[in-house]
């Protein structure tokens, strides 16, 4: 990504992703919290008191929970690449922190924990009987691959019926992909 | 942003919780915690303080 200091970078960052989610799934912005030229950072969506909250959704009646931890490392070719330390994307049925969620997408880097757990999981709201006895989704971390916001966005209008403001929301979609991909120096 | 401003956010979120800025952090810490987006993004921001 191309800055003057990582304040810059991330204001580019958080501008391009919160620009998406704007066209395609919510009208609520994202916002970035920065230590002044630390070159870490982490966005969210807020209220107008600064407080964590779940944005409402386009006409599907559902609300979603966005938070990613960043940190940008200065390249020798003066560029920065991006490095996502944590996300996590909460589907909930309302917007306030206690509401029911239907689907949590996590993850967390082995740079900040170990876990005992798959680092990139998903928990479903949902008990599934087996002949093995009862599988508690809600409580287990179902393995996932790396879970992109892009994909998320993907999977509320493609399947959740939520209904986006552009038309050509996939080619948007395919083409944050790749500047991510670039940016993060890496394939996802 | 501060420090200061940040630990005021935290302490914010903290309180929204139930729980002093100190047990906020050692929480988060031990990574004792709860699965609500709030804590989510305490979690974040203790980390961005530590970082």
């Amino acid at each position: 990504m191309i800055g003057d200091r990582p304040t810059e970078v991330f204001r580019n960052f958080r501008d391009h992703i919160s620009g998406l989610l704007n066209k395609t799934i919510t009208d609520a912005p994202l916002s970035l919290t920065h230590r002044k030229d630390r070159p870490f950072a982490q966005f969210a969506f807020r209220d107008d008191a600064d407080f964590p909250m779940a944005a409402p959704l386009f006409s599907a009646g559902l609300f979603l929970a966005v938070s990613q931890q960043l940190q940008v490392e200065q390249q020798s070719d003066q560029t920065w690449k991006l490095r996502t330390l944590a996300y996590s994307y909460h589907l909930l049925e309302d917007s306030n922190p206690d509401s029911r969620w239907i689907i949590r997408w996590e993850y967390v880097s082995h740079a900040q924990r170990r876990n005992e757990h798959p680092r990139h999981h998903v928990h479903i709201a949902t008990i599934v009987d087996t002949p093995a006895g009862e599988m508690d989704l809600d409580k287990l971390h179902l393995s996932t691959g790396w879970v992109t916001i892009e994909e998320v966005i993907r999977f509320l209008i493609a399947e959740m019926g939520v209904k986006p403001k552009i038309a050509d929301w996939d080619d948007q979609l395919l083409k944050s992909e790749e500047l991510f991909k670039t940016w993060t120096r890496r394939e996802v | 942003m501060s420090d200061s401003q940040l630990k005021a956010m935290i302490e914010r979120e903290a309180q929204a919780l139930g729980l002093t800025f100190n047990d906020a952090v050692s929480r988060v810490q031990a990574g004792q915690i709860g699965e609500n987006y709030l804590w989510q993004d305490l979690a974040s921001l203790v980390q961005l303080l530590h970082e």
